[in-house]
């Protein structure tokens, strides 16, 4: 027999980013109760992270990551081919832990750019309809980039994001990224340190009349004081930043920014070590609350007025898919059979890498964002009439926190004939701190052939079904890879390496070897429940008292990273559970 | 304060020649023409591991073990590598410290049969994955790293010895070379990238002709029979560069080996900008060199106030 807890009104799945979020948002001004079942542990900033400076931990051995044994996802790259688990960590690495993936993060925070929310639009009036192929399923968000500003502006000072803001109000500024859309107000603070090899690929960049910019950053680069009054240390840039948590809070997360005030209020709870098996639903379809397993393996019931999936993309597509009951006989949001379609990646890949021989550049430095980049051919930044695709990539110079270990596996390939033995040896003594790339985030359109469901085959510690990915790049992306491959390879060249290596074609996708941990898409939102699983504030069409957070809500994945708009998306939603949700509970928000 | 990196005296805890050989990986920021390698110098290495002490490896299998990573990293007194670093104690430690994976590994079944092209289809209600394929989706085999390296083992001496007539650890270096290049050509092989078409060591030395290399590799494939000699390689290759590279707190990288080698001052709790344009002149240091943080950021906040849990955050 579960024992089953007091009712409160919000309960989440995930003690994550989006859960901290709403409840740091709803929880000060009302009087509600939120939940947050979370399956991994706690860990705090002091001392958790004081003393974390550990590769092998951390990037070998997955410290911070979902633990694999309990939970994985198979994939198969179509169709007709088999479906395998991921046994161990390859393509994505989303974490555990009471904060969520956000904690480990890299923190690049990405306003997507007007043209982005209305991608089927811009790209058939552009171009025209026939420009979109057939199979693929994009189609434009249910807000613009004018109805998210407001919750980006807050959400960057919320963050302290650091940055040089290249658009203020429709005035294109010096030294920003002149492609992004219109912002009300400049970075709350300058951007971070730059780093030698960043301060050449400017400067080449710029002889090729392209616009570097450098990366805003979730990162403080002072000290600053947010609104909730936390008061926050700046980057020390040790060089320990993606995969780690860092230990003076300069790197916004949960932990610095949202957990203080919500858990502040005495209203907000993390059950750690938890483990959702399931949202239970009433006769008529609406959700009652969750079922878990805590850490002595006790089933526990959590009722809740509210149940937000909040958990990584697909955990989110899959708490809905395996919410099945005789109101939702395929799972909660699919009655329409919409989850799990739209879902898509970010194509991240090093097109161009050269050498400076002699040359340091001191890359164990820094952190993943003391890099500028360059947005000339990122969505339609640049006239795609000639061109035989649609779409584009962010493109970057190589940042810091390089690791020895790390570049072990890899650094060198391309460059020395095998990665081990005595010419690897002396190549890696010698060119360790003077191999350095351009790099891309590309975008991932959606396709009918790339979609989520449940694995016939595959289970988890509960006995429950992974979710199980088809997915694999089109033509289009292998068109686009081309072509940007080649921008990539003219900016590494102006920088002059001694030697260099390209990768001109895409290589076909592979679940074994890390890219992106930006999945998203599976739960998408829309204006319509027959292309969509939910609306624009992540309420599920069919079941309203349910709500989606996060990436899996993004129609396509365009090339920028995910985290600062699922963020502003959550702050919009928070806000509309907290004003007006509860006017008429159940009922769709308009 | 003096600066640390011209101290006269070699820290306490390191040895002169790990001191040297950072002192000289900091000379590399200014002489560039001078690697941290020829600048290193000092008295010869005189580590001593007692093999199959207290470890899952036994001395046949540690000796096997350490003449393999002394050809994935070969170095010598002057120039270590992974034997000077002492990786195999990494290695065997990490053996016996996990049953299974260090890494968090998902292994419910089913696992996978492997389809070869010209073969019959697989056992009926099998998963089958035609072979050319398999890489694409990383580990699948459910074979163990403890059972990897004593079952791989004595294959590698087996395939050494139908080659050169003499197990794996008495063979001359570019013999070792040679079998480990084919075993590198499996694996690569298998991730759809064709074998570089030689089986010379990897300074280039040939020890047979191009058109021997497939030949060699269908030998190994035999011989090792139901461990996979790719990934048996990809295995060694990976704990190699794991104990020559990780922070010595993991017992490898003796004396810092491995970052001095590449000019990489360890574990630093901060750089400044200026650093990070200009370089540092930091003593390499692992994490258990690395000084408590300040906790106080100059405001006089105690430490236990820092170290607040929140309430509100508990087991469920």
């Amino acid at each position: 027999m579960a024992t089953e807890h007091e009712r409160v009104e919000i309960v989440t799945i995930g003690g994550g980013a989006t859960a901290a979020m709403l409840a740091a948002l709803i929880l000060p001004e009302t009087s509600h109760r939120v939940v947050s079942i979370e399956q991994g542990d706690d860990r705090w900033t002091y001392p958790d992270f004081g003393h974390n400076h550990d590769a092998l931990a951390h990037e070998s051995r997955y410290a911070m990551m979902q633990d694999l044994s309990q939970v994985s996802w198979t994939w198969r790259p179509d169709a007709n081919s088999p479906a395998l688990p991921m046994r161990q960590y390859g393509s994505f690495n989303p974490g555990q832990g009471l904060g969520g993936s956000m904690v480990h993060w890299t923190a690049l925070s990405w306003r997507f750019a007007p043209e982005t929310f209305e991608y089927r639009t811009h790209y058939t009036e552009r171009y025209g309809a026939d420009r979109i192929p057939d199979e693929m399923t994009v189609q434009d968000w249910p807000i613009s980039y004018d109805d998210l500003e407001p919750y980006y502006d807050t959400v960057e000072y919320d963050m302290g994001i650091s940055g040089q803001a290249g658009n203020l109000g429709g005035t294109i500024i010096p030294g920003g990224n002149p492609f992004e859309g219109p912002r009300s107000r400049p970075y709350p603070n300058p951007p971070l340190a730059e780093s030698a090899f960043g301060q050449m690929f400017s400067a080449a960049t710029k002889k090729l009349g392209l616009h570097p910019f450098p990366t805003p950053a979730g990162i403080l680069s002072r000290g600053y004081t947010d609104r909730f009054g936390n008061n926050r240390a700046a980057c020390l840039y040790c060089g320990f930043c993606t995969r780690y948590g860092c230990e003076v809070g300069a790197k916004t997360s949960p932990i610095t920014t949202w957990l203080p005030p919500a858990l502040e209020t005495g209203r907000y709870e993390v059950r750690t070590r938890s483990h959702v098996i399931g949202i239970e639903t009433a006769p008529d379809g609406t959700a009652t609350g969750v079922r878990y397993v805590n850490a002595d393996g006790e089933e526990h019931f959590q009722p809740a007025d509210i149940v937000v999936s909040s958990s990584y993309t697909l955990e989110n597509i899959r708490n809905l898919l395996l919410a099945r009951s005789d109101a939702h006989p395929d799972g909660i949001g699919n009655d329409r059979g919409m989850v799990g379609k739209n879902y898509t990646y970010q194509m991240s890949q090093t097109p161009a890498k050269g050498v400076w021989e002699g040359r340091r550049f001191h890359f164990y430095m820094g952190n993943g964002c003391t890099a500028p980049q360059v947005f000339d051919y990122d969505s339609d930044h640049f006239d795609h009439s000639d061109l035989d695709f649609i779409g584009g990539a962010r493109i970057f110079a190589s940042a810091g926190q390089r690791q020895p270990l790390e570049s072990a596996n890899g650094l060198l390939e391309g460059l020395t004939d095998r990665q081990w033995g005595a010419d690897w040896k002396a190549s890696f003594a010698q060119n360790w701190d003077s191999v350095g790339s351009v790099g891309i985030n590309g975008e991932s359109p959606a396709y009918a052939g790339n979609f989520c469901d449940l694995d016939p085959n595959y289970k988890d510690a509960w006995g429950r079904p992974l979710l199980r990915i088809t997915f694999g790049w089109r033509e289009n992306e292998r068109r686009m890879y081309r072509f940007i491959a080649e921008r990539c390879a003219e900016m590494l060249d102006a920088m002059g390496p001694d030697r260099a290596t390209y990768t001109r074609e895409l290589p076909d996708y592979r679940y074994d070897v890390y890219q992106s941990t930006h999945a998203t898409g599976g739960c998408i939102m829309g204006n319509d429940p027959g292309d969509s699983v939910t609306n624009s504030y992540g309420q599920v069409w069919d079941t309203p008292n349910v709500f989606v957070t996060g990436a899996a809500l993004y129609p396509q994945n365009p090339s920028p990273n995910p985290t600062l708009t699922l963020a502003a998306l959550a702050y919009r939603t928070a806000e509309a559970i907290r004003d007006r949700y509860f006017d008429a509970p159940g009922e769709l928000l308009s | 304060m003096p600066d640390p990196a011209v101290q006269a005296v070699a820290p306490e805890g390191i040895t002169r020649r790990a001191f040297i050989g950072a002192g000289s990986a900091l000379g590399g920021l200014m002489l560039v023409a001078c690697t941290s390698d020829t600048l290193t110098v000092g008295p010869e290495h005189n580590h001593v591991h007692a093999p199959g002490e207290s470890g899952y490896l036994t001395g046949e299998e540690m000796r096997t073990v350490d003449a393999i990573t002394a050809r994935i990293v070969p170095g010598d007194d002057m120039d270590p590598g992974a034997r000077q670093a002492n990786v195999v104690a990494y290695i065997d430690a990490k053996l016996a410290s996990f049953e299974g994976f260090a890494e968090p590994s998902y292994l419910s079944g089913p696992f996978v049969d492997v389809i070869r092209s010209g073969s019959a289809a697989a056992m009926p209600g099998a998963i089958a994955v035609a072979e050319d394929q398999l890489y694409r989706y990383g580990y699948q085999s459910g074979v163990l790293p403890q059972e990897m390296y004593r079952r791989g083992i004595p294959k590698l001496d087996e395939y050494s010895r139908s080659r050169f007539d003499s197990a794996f650890a008495d063979l001359a270096e570019d013999q070792q070379d040679a079998i480990l290049t084919v075993l590198d050509d499996i694996q690569q092989a298998s991730e759809g990238q064709s074998a570089r078409g030689q089986t010379g060591s990897p300074s280039g030395q040939q020890q047979g002709g191009g058109s021997q290399n497939s030949g060699e590799m269908d030998a190994a494939r035999a011989i090792f029979a139901d461990i996979d000699a790719g990934a048996f390689f990809s295995t060694l290759r990976a704990d190699t560069m794991e104990g020559m590279f990780s922070d010595p707190l993991h017992r490898g990288n003796e004396d810092m080996a491995g970052w001095i080698l590449v000019g990489y001052p360890g574990i630093q709790r901060a750089y400044s900008p200026t650093e990070m344009l200009r370089g540092t002149r930091r003593r390499t240091q692992s994490i258990e060199s690395l000084p408590e943080m300040n906790t106080d950021r100059g405001d006089g906040i105690p430490l236990e106030a820092l170290q607040r849990q929140l309430p509100g955050v508990r087991e469920g």
